[in-house]
């Protein structure tokens, strides 16, 4: 009999997994790949995937492309995600995720990195599922994954240049320079943020739209981000620039010659917010 | 002088505690005890197991004097030797029951013991392991049985018995007993004779275990179950105060649950008497003397008749009434549940009866002289209250004083200079306050007649004096402290503030009305029909209940008396069609029924509410607020109050005294009173004559439950996916598939197509001129053809516009159809399969590709987003066209294979094709101008006619397709040719639409081949792979790598990866822009990879001399960079070497150092090498800012 045991590899749209997936190419040929689509990706995430798909001369399996974010916040009637309140994560990642993965024995290849000893990454509680670390196991570290991504040719997503992670364009684990980056980059995503963040659902189509503020989270004052609408943040533009311009320089001061993704990073990590990553997205 | 000690024998043993190390050998122990049924249940049972051969284990839990130390020398005495204590014990118990002492005796004599008795190890615990106590008990049962302990010849267990016994008593470092020595010894005592272990104050163990004092939890366990190898039975009887778990409320889970194991073991008793058995008890403590016995009866028998005259039905038996004299029956009434509720029981009972300390009935017995004739004197309440709360009440230690309690004594204490008539008055209105929740027994006017015959004169005297209250509300007089606030003045006040409101206003603020069922229709109908209810005048305008709003219609209850009724809103009116009813009238509405209620009178209605409203209102006056009396008082009339308001309201409206009437616009329909809701059934009759039977619990509602939301969940998806599957390919009893029986199968709406064809969606079809029985097989499919026809209906008329599927929702939950909203979906969803084929479905406006799982879920929740359009079989010179269309795409148009001209099909077959377009296709303008024209045609066209009919044709050069009839003849002839040119025109368009993305790529890939001059890939990436190792240059290396990969199945995938790395973006996401940049790209790129082959060709060919190959760059100031591969032989490069050394030599005097002069001379250098011009210009790195970003992460 055939050995039935599954090998999949999630893709969440970053360098890692990328390059995970391009190292195991031609290490485990029965490989499936998938990408978690919450719908509301960034447009340099999905244009990635495409590239890493043809690279990779495989599909990457999108599940939950049918009901994505606008399908729950409809079926929802206007209930936004929030670090309380991560429906985005359950309905949106783990669910479609365990369901596609169903329960014959799969190996799952995570792509966590030798460097990184003390990430988690999602690593699933269903028994079927084994979890393999081949970066651990192999000793890639940052610059072997960077190597793996040149030999490729694939080059890195192109939000790299303005953002640290994937994930949803309104992810309300961003940074206000992140926010910042949306509405410069990308101006019609960050309306659209806002009409969520006041629950309306624009682009609906001729006959207007789908208004939720009389419903769900009514008076709740929610926002995207902490403290300020996205309306209200949006003025404060330069003033966030400058902020994070400054934590840019501090970073780069107090090293030489540091590559502007870790200045990046540690800039935003310097926002004053709390830092608290959602594992499932950045999977 | 005669008195009443003269006349009555007072029996005292019981009145004090009794101690098992002090009363077990006294023959007097049980004088004066009683059996009580409680104590008789323990004894059946132990003398039952110990008939058996295993024994058994109780627990027996009672409160502080409640007679278990009593009980404990009981079972000592009646399994003990023959002799006096015996005799009484038995004879104690075969007073209350022969069977039970039978059974005692029988138990003696199985085990032959009636000449010794059992072993009785009686013992009382200390705080102290469980082992210590119960050796002191076998010891001591030993040495009662044999005088001391007997050698070991009589008793083998005797060396043991004496070594643990010391161990125990050494004064320093005593050892307790182990366990199985404990078992060994009541082994040996077993073997003689049965055994039984009474440990009094188990309690105290109990807390020695929870402070961790002992271990031995299951020596008790072992010890019952160790009798069952000797065959003679070992009994344990544990007494405690507290439940196991009381005792050890606070120690660690492990211990708990061990005990908790172990009490698993006991049977528990519960030990206390009802009030009826303290009576009892209380009867056997007096013994009055014969000759006054013809006056006690006949004093209790007037008293029984006043007794039973002011409704106690508690104490109205002459016989009880008698027993307890000389106790007047007032005090034996309250006795009881004082000493239950304030002492320790039976110990308190029998303190105050038999005590020898002042107050106790025993010593007032001596000075209450009894005459020869006329009443009888007794002990009244005065005397119990003295005992009990006097200054000098001395018995009583009294436990669980209340605020109340306190409050009396001190108000009482407090009162000077009353009369012994008021003291006496005042003293039982207190007793009686403390001890009654409710009832009869309580301070009434007839109660404490009983009491003093003249009592009301005095009571208005201390009424009078501020001592004593009477709470009219309750009935009651009290002896409550009075309050500062003026309760009286303050309800007349609010009663003034709201005499002018209306009483539908009072009402509604202080009532809250249930929403009620319309039973029988509801039963009947297998559908819950449910009316809110609101209060309301007769002059109001009304607006019935909204039709989504989860009940099914509205009770008015009028309180106008003017013979007014509410009038219907004009809107209300207006939103009415006709249809006729099976009464014959007509019923004008499609609103939801307005029921009203029109009471004759409501005067005591009117009071009562605002009654309610006013003592609310004075409850929450400030002054009230902060004064807790006012409050007592003011609550306790407001939720008496409230309990007559709900009475009269019942009353006013119930429908022996009301008129019931259905709002219609006019007078209204008079409604027939019958019992509870039955003018709601009726009017659910009338309003709801075509509504569906769904008997499903789950799904026939207004609101479903989480579950069933889900199981409808799960049902609407198989009706999508599995629609053609015999019970939609459901297995199983899920709540999903009961609701398809329910609501689908059995309704008719999915079954075959034809006979022994897959089912389908569909009308129900009802077979007429059937026998009556066929007929109520199909109720259901009878009762849901109405709601269906109806959905039929605005399908019909959605040809022209769009149908908002809320007002479809409307529709069907209103009148006359009345569909709970938990089933509309499941029709709807029915009907829109059943019409698959001609029923468009516009999201927010937008046309979408039928009907999916999720757009179902987004349907159920917001059906305002939603619309429907019907796209009608189409005839004449369209049906033609889209014939021909449909040929030329062979499409199957239409469910089943019926062949329908439909619009519908061939837009999904289009829509479905151009779904998966690439983003490049999608905006490229390297398309011809037909494809160009059609690509637009298909993105603004909104509504499947006219893309199919206008906008397609025109973009491919012919006429918009109008209706009409069909040509004849020639004409005829030439349409059908301009009809299939059309359609060839546009197959080719989306042939080239959907292929073209995959032509680009392969025109690109024939461009790489003609540059590298092979023919084929192969002859390309087989040298790329020998140079995989060679190359350096970051970008190159990824090309050589990309053109040497051979994991691709065929060209096209080849070239896409190669023109991915090229272009850093997949070529289905490109702009023209990308493709032009790649197309001059991959010709340099090419020129490199060739020159790179013919230098490692070349060397390969000299023969591998070892060399370095250089890569040298030079950036331009334009920012531009060129590049050159230069490979240096071992000897050229020493050649150079020593003339450049040289070269550097002479310059550096001139220029400064050697370090400039090389910097100088590589500038040089490198501006010939620019001029030169035979290098590879890459340009900008693309990513370069990106790669220096992406240093780290």
């Amino acid at each position: 009999m055939a050995d039935q045991t599954r090998h999949i590899c999630g893709i969440s749209g970053g360098k890692d997994s990328s390059a995970l997936a391009l190292y195991l190419r031609d290490r485990v040929p029965e490989m499936e790949y998938f990408f978690c689509d919450t719908g509301a990706e960034l447009p340099e995430t999905y244009e990635f995937l495409t590239r890493l798909e043809v690279i990779l001369g495989k599909p990457i399996a999108r599940l939950n492309s049918e009901r994505g974010f606008d399908h729950w916040f409809e079926v929802f009637r206007g209930a936004l995600p929030s670090p309380q309140m991560r429906w985005c994560t359950k309905v949106m990642k783990i669910k479609p995720i365990e369901a596609w993965i169903g329960d014959e024995p799969a190996i799952s290849y995570v792509a966590i990195r030798a460097d990184e000893a003390n990430r988690k990454g999602y690593i699933s509680t269903k028994p079927n599922i084994e979890s393999r670390f081949p970066f651990v196991e192999d000793g890639i570290d940052h610059d072997g994954v960077m190597k793996i991504l040149d030999d490729a040719g694939i080059g890195l997503p192109d939000y790299y240049e303005w953002r640290t992670r994937s994930g949803c364009y309104f992810c309300f684990y961003q940074r206000k320079a992140e926010w910042v980056g949306l509405a410069e980059r990308h101006p019609e995503l960050y309306e659209r943020a806002i009409a969520i963040e006041q629950k309306v659902l624009l682009d609906a189509g001729v006959d207007g739209d789908a208004d939720f503020s009389e419903r769900a989270m009514t008076g709740r004052q929610y926002t995207w981000s902490g403290g300020e609408t996205l309306v209200q943040l949006r003025t404060r533009r330069q003033e966030i620039l400058d902020k994070h311009e400054a934590a840019m320089q501090r970073t780069r001061r107090a090293r030489d010659s540091v590559p502007v993704l870790a200045v990046l990073s540690e800039a935003l990590g310097d926002d004053g917010d709390d830092f608290d990553a959602c594992t499932v997205c950045a999977l | 002088m005669t008195t009443l000690a003269d006349v009555l024998t007072v029996r005292g043993q019981f009145a004090r505690s009794a101690n098992f190390e002090r009363d077990a050998e006294s023959t007097e122990s049980l004088d004066g005890y009683v059996v009580t049924a409680r104590a008789l249940d323990v004894v059946d049972r132990v003398s039952e197991a110990a008939l058996g051969p295993a024994g058994g284990a109780w627990s027996i839990t009672g409160p502080y004097g409640s007679g278990k130390s009593s009980l404990g020398l009981l079972l000592d005495a009646a399994f003990g030797p023959p002799g006096i204590s015996r005799e009484r014990a038995l004879a104690k118990i075969s007073e209350a029951s022969p069977t039970a002492e039978e059974a005692v005796l029988q138990a003696l004599s199985r085990h032959q013991a009636r000449s010794h008795g059992f072993y009785r190890a009686l013992v009382t615990a200390d705080r102290e392991p469980v082992a210590r106590t119960v050796l002191r008990g076998l010891h001591r049962a030993v040495v009662r049985r044999h005088g001391k302990v007997p050698g070991s010849a009589e008793f083998s267990a005797s060396s043991l018995l004496k070594l643990a016994q010391r161990r125990v008593n050494r004064a320093e470092d005593a050892v307790d007993p182990s366990v199985s020595e404990l078992v060994d010894i009541a082994r040996c005592m077993a073997s003689q004779a049965p055994l039984l272990i009474v440990i009094d104050e188990f309690g105290k163990n109990l807390e020695a275990a929870r402070d961790g004092e002992s271990s031995d939890t299951y020596l008790l366990q072992r010890l019952a179950e160790a009798g069952q190898g000797t065959g003679l039975p070992i009994s344990v009887v544990t007494l405690q105060h507290l439940s196991f778990e009381e005792y050890l409320a606070d120690v660690d889970d492990r211990r708990r649950r061990d005990w908790a194991k172990v009490q698993g073991r006991f049977v528990d008793i519960a030990f206390t008497e009802s009030a009826a058995q303290t009576r009892a008890l209380i009867a056997q403590a007096f013994e009055a003397g014969d000759d006054i016995r013809p006056r006690i009866d006949a004093w209790a028998k007037s008293h029984a008749q006043a007794l039973a005259s002011a409704g106690i039905a508690d104490l109205s038996d002459p016989v009880t009434i008698g027993s307890c004299w000389p106790l007047h029956p007032v005090s034996t009434l309250v006795l009881p549940e004082l000493c239950n509720r304030f002492g320790q029981h039976e110990r308190t009972l029998f303190s105050f009866l038999a005590g020898n300390e002042s107050g106790t009935v025993a010593t007032l017995a001596a000075g209450i002289e009894i005459n020869a004739e006329g009443e009888l004197p007794s002990i009244g309440p005065e005397s119990v209250y003295d005992y009990f709360m006097g200054i000098d009440g001395a018995g009583a230690s009294v436990v669980g004083r209340s605020a109340r309690w306190t409050e009396i004594a001190s108000r009482l204490r407090d009162a000077n200079g009353l009369t012994d008539a008021e003291q006496r008055l005042a003293k039982s209105v207190a007793l009686l306050n403390l001890v009654s929740a409710s009832g009869a027994v309580r301070a009434s006017a007839s109660v404490l007649e009983l009491v003093d015959p003249g009592s009301s004169e005095v009571l208005s005297g201390l009424e009078k004096r501020g001592l004593v209250t009477y709470r009219a509300f309750a009935d009651e007089y009290r002896i409550w402290h009075g309050t500062d606030v003026n309760v009286a003045e303050l309800t007349a006040a609010a009663h003034d503030r709201i005499a002018d409101q209306p009483l539908h206003q009072v009402l509604g603020a202080v009532h809250a009305l249930e929403p009620v069922v319309a039973a029988r229709h509801s039963a009947q109908n297998e559908t819950v029909r449910l009316f809110r209810r609101r209060f309301a005048h007769g002059d109001e305008t009304v607006d019935p209940p909204a039709a989504l709003d989860t009940v099914d219609g509205e009770v008015l209850l009028v309180t106008s008396t003017d013979g007014a009724i509410p009038t219907l809103s004009e809107s209300a009116l207006h939103s009415g069609t006709h249809a006729g009813n099976a009464r014959g009238l007509e019923w004008s509405l499609r609103a939801k029924p307005i029921v009203v209620a029109v009471p004759d009178d409501v005067g005591e209605l009117d009071r009562a509410a605002r009654e309610v409203a006013a003592l609310s209102d004075v409850l929450a006056a400030p002054q009230v607020e902060v004064d807790w009396v006012a409050r007592r008082e003011i609550g306790e009339r407001l939720a008496s109050a409230r309990s007559q308001l709900e009475a009269a309201v019942t009353l006013a409206f119930s429908t022996a005294s009301c008129r019931w009437k259905l709002l219609d616009g006019g007078a209204g329909v008079p409604l027939s009173p019958g019992r509870g809701s039955a003018p709601l059934s009726e009017a659910s009759d009338l309003a709801y004559p075509r509504a569906p039977r769904v008997p499903n619990e789950m799904l026939s509602r207004s609101d479903l439950t989480s579950q069933g939301a889900k199981a409808r969940r799960i049902l609407l998806e198989a009706m999508i996916e599995r629609s053609t599957e015999y019970r939609l390919g459901f297995t199983g009893y899920g709540p999903e598939v009961a609701m398809y029986e329910a609501g689908l199968k059995h309704a008719g709406l999915h079954r075959p197509s034809k006979a022994g064809g897959d089912p389908v969606f569909g009308k129900p079809r009802i077979r007429s001129n059937s026998k009556a029985s066929e007929a109520l097989r199909q109720t259901e499919q009878i009762r849901i053809t109405p709601a269906w026809e109806a959905i039929e209906d605005a399908f019909e008329a959605a040809k022209n516009s769009r149908l908002n599927v809320r007002d479809l929702y409307v529709t069907l939950a209103s009148p006359p159809y009345g569909v709970k909203a938990g089933i509309i979906p499941v029709i709807v969803t029915a009907a829109l399969l059943a019409r698959a084929d001609r029923m468009a479905i516009y999201e927010h406006g937008t046309f979408q590709l039928g009907l999916s799982p999720e757009l179902s879920e987004r349907m159920v929740r917001n059906p305002e987003h939603f619309e429907i359009k019907h796209f009608a079989n189409i005839s004449g010179r369209r049906r033609e066209a889209l014939d021909v269309l449909a040929d030329r795409f062979g499409i199957d148009a239409g469910l089943g294979g019926r062949r329908v001209g439909n619009v519908l099909a061939v837009t999904l077959y289009l829509a479905g094709r151009m779904r998966g377009l690439e983003q490049w296709t999608r905006r490229t303008s390297h398309l011809s101008a037909d494809a160009l024209a059609v690509r637009d045609a298909l993105n603004e066209a909104t509504e499947p006619d006219v893309l199919l009919f206008e906008f397609l044709p025109v973009a491919l050069g012919y006429a918009p397709i109008a209706p009409g009839r069909q040509s004849a003849g020639t004409r005829q002839d030439s349409q059908r040719r301009d009809f299939e040119a059309f359609a060839d025109g546009l197959a080719r368009c989306i042939d080239e639409l959907t292929s073209r993305c995959r032509s680009m790529i392969g025109e690109l890939c024939d461009e790489l081949l003609a540059s590298a001059g092979e023919r084929t890939r192969i002859a390309v990436s087989g040298p790329a792979a020998g140079l995989v190792d060679e190359v350096l240059d970051r970008d190159m290396r990824a090309f050589v790598l990309a053109l040497s990969n051979d994991l691709y199945d065929d060209d096209h995938d080849w070239m896409a990866s190669v023109a991915t790395v090229v272009a850093k973006k997949a070529p289905t996401e490109w702009s023209d822009d990308d493709l032009a940049s790649v197309q001059a790209e991959l010709p340099r790129r090419l020129a490199a990879f060739n020159r790179l082959r013919a230098l490692h060709a070349e060397h390969r060919a000299i023969g591998g001399t070892p060399f370095d190959a250089l890569r040298l760059a030079v950036t331009h100031p334009s920012g531009s960079e060129a590049v050159r591969l230069v490979d240096v032989a071992q000897d050229e490069g020493e050649l150079v070497s020593d003339a450049v050394a040289a070269m550097l030599e002479s310059l550096a005097p001139k220029i400064g150092s050697p370090q400039r002069a090389l910097h100088v001379v590589l500038a040089d250098l490198g501006k010939r090498l620019l001029e030169q011009g035979d290098l590879i210009d890459i340009g900008p790195t693309q990513d370069s800012a990106l790669r220096k970003a992406a240093g780290s992460g």
